[in-house]
């Protein structure tokens, strides 16, 4: 993996690294769930392989000009290989990157026998909590706060780059090649369905198996983009009220729970005792809601040219 | 030693490694993508450390605090990224350039 990454750093071509970044995402997933990390496994397949590389391929795309021929992308870079390994800057940075390792390495190295983790006194509340999935007790009621302030980072990012794309320049781009390509339309249009499906399913075994809803959220995400590729209800994905309001709808759930608790003499996000699972639930379809449609929006934001009104009424297709 | 701890020094020695190279990428890097790609794999190697030693904790299920702040911290990445590369987009529409160094050893066209 360590070699993946390393040749991802120093490929000749900027396609080959971000190819190969995707690569060292799968590896990573393979490598959380030999570590008994399935819910991250899930989400870094998701996200950190698909989701990410598909953002980079396109932005790649955006950059290197139009299609792969014009081979600005595929030439080698410029200012791109690193320094040679004689020169000084080369080996201060080296000496520096090699001290940074050695001492994280101590760090580890160094660490206590005996784990007593961060997590004692939480895990025994896990134990007895009605949510079985330790890592969701953790997302959402121990730690309910990190997660709230996350979708708050989450729609930030969303809205800067929704705001980036309004005020971007208007000018007339190929669409991705996708466009019009009938197989894809038909996957799309089976594939959408089952996929939002797998995602409910992933959001219901969080709170007792893995799963959870990152994982969902990923997959609702993916769908998302699925369709946008496929182009099929790009008036729905547009920038509208709708999207506005499941953009945020995790962290007005989170507000509003946090609100309520307020309310009770009970500090903030903290569940009123036996309606700990229900509100457990209904957050994490909450998020996984807003997650989803963030992903998608994000792809979106990016991908396809602001120039989505007036094609639109072009681009409805026939109901199937 | 027993098995669980080497594999936790296996992984957690790949982290440090993957950490370390991409470091010196990122510094190395000229174009903005590729430094993006870097940081990302620079988190990746955070994350990996984080919970190769939540493998640590004694009996048979890992730590779930830190999984949880990986979790929370893959999406947090995510989200930088999707805004650096809408924010690169904007800088080449703008200038024509992907990287943020002197005009001499500006990226590719």
């Amino acid at each position: 993996m360590a070699l993946v990454a390393w040749r991802a750093i120093f490929a000749e071509t900027l396609f080959k690294c971000v190819v190969l970044f995707i690569a060292f995402g799968l590896l990573m997933s393979l490598a959380w769930v030999r570590l008994d990390a399935p819910d991250i496994a899930l989400a870094e397949a998701a996200i950190g392989a698909g989701i990410t590389g598909a953002l980079m391929l396109d932005a790649l795309g955006h950059v290197a000009g139009e299609p792969a021929d014009r081979s600005a992308g595929d030439m080698p870079l410029p200012g791109e290989a690193p320094p040679p390994a004689g020169e000084p800057l080369a080996l201060v940075l080296l000496a520096g990157v090699g001290g940074l390792m050695g001492l994280l390495g101590l760090a580890v190295w160094g660490l206590p026998e005996v784990y007593r983790g961060v997590a004692e006194p939480a895990l025994a509340e896990v134990a007895d909590h009605p949510v079985a999935n330790a890592a969701t007790v953790v997302l959402l009621d121990l730690r309910a706060y990190d997660t709230f302030l996350e979708m708050a980072v989450f729609l930030v990012a969303a809205l800067g780059a929704l705001i980036l794309k309004a005020r971007a320049i208007r000018e007339p781009r190929a669409i991705p090649p996708a466009h019009g390509s009938e197989m894809l339309h038909a996957v799309a249009v089976w594939l959408a369905p089952l996929m939002v499906l797998v995602a409910g399913y992933l959001l219901w075994a969080g709170t007792a198996r893995s799963g959870g809803a990152f994982p969902a959220g990923a997959m609702l995400g993916a769908a998302g983009v699925l369709l946008f590729l496929a182009q099929i209800g790009r008036g729905q994905i547009a920038d509208t009220r709708v999207m506005r309001l499941l953009l945020s709808i995790g962290v007005a759930t989170f507000l509003v729970a946090g609100a309520a608790a307020f309310l009770s003499d009970r500090a903030f996000l903290e569940h009123a005792p036996g309606t700990a699972y229900a509100m457990i639930v209904l957050i994490e379809a909450m998020i996984t809601i807003s997650i989803g449609v963030t992903l998608a929006l994000l792809y979106g934001a990016s991908a396809l040219d602001p120039r989505t009104p007036e094609a639109e009424p072009t681009e409805e297709r026939a109901p199937s | 030693m027993t098995d669980q701890e080497i594999t936790v020094l296996i992984y957690a020695a790949a982290a440090i490694l993957v950490f370390g190279a991409t470091v010196y990428g990122f510094l190395v890097a000229r174009h903005l993508i590729r430094r993006i790609v870097c940081l990302n794999m620079m988190g990746a190697g955070v994350f990996l450390l984080l919970v190769a030693v939540a493998r640590r904790a004694p009996g048979p299920d890992p730590d779930p605090v830190p999984h949880a702040m990986v979790l929370t911290g893959i999406v947090v990445a995510l989200s930088a990224t999707a805004f650096a590369l809408v924010v690169l987009r904007r800088l080449y529409d703008a200038t024509g350039r992907t990287s943020l160094t002197g005009d001499d050893d500006a990226g590719p066209r």
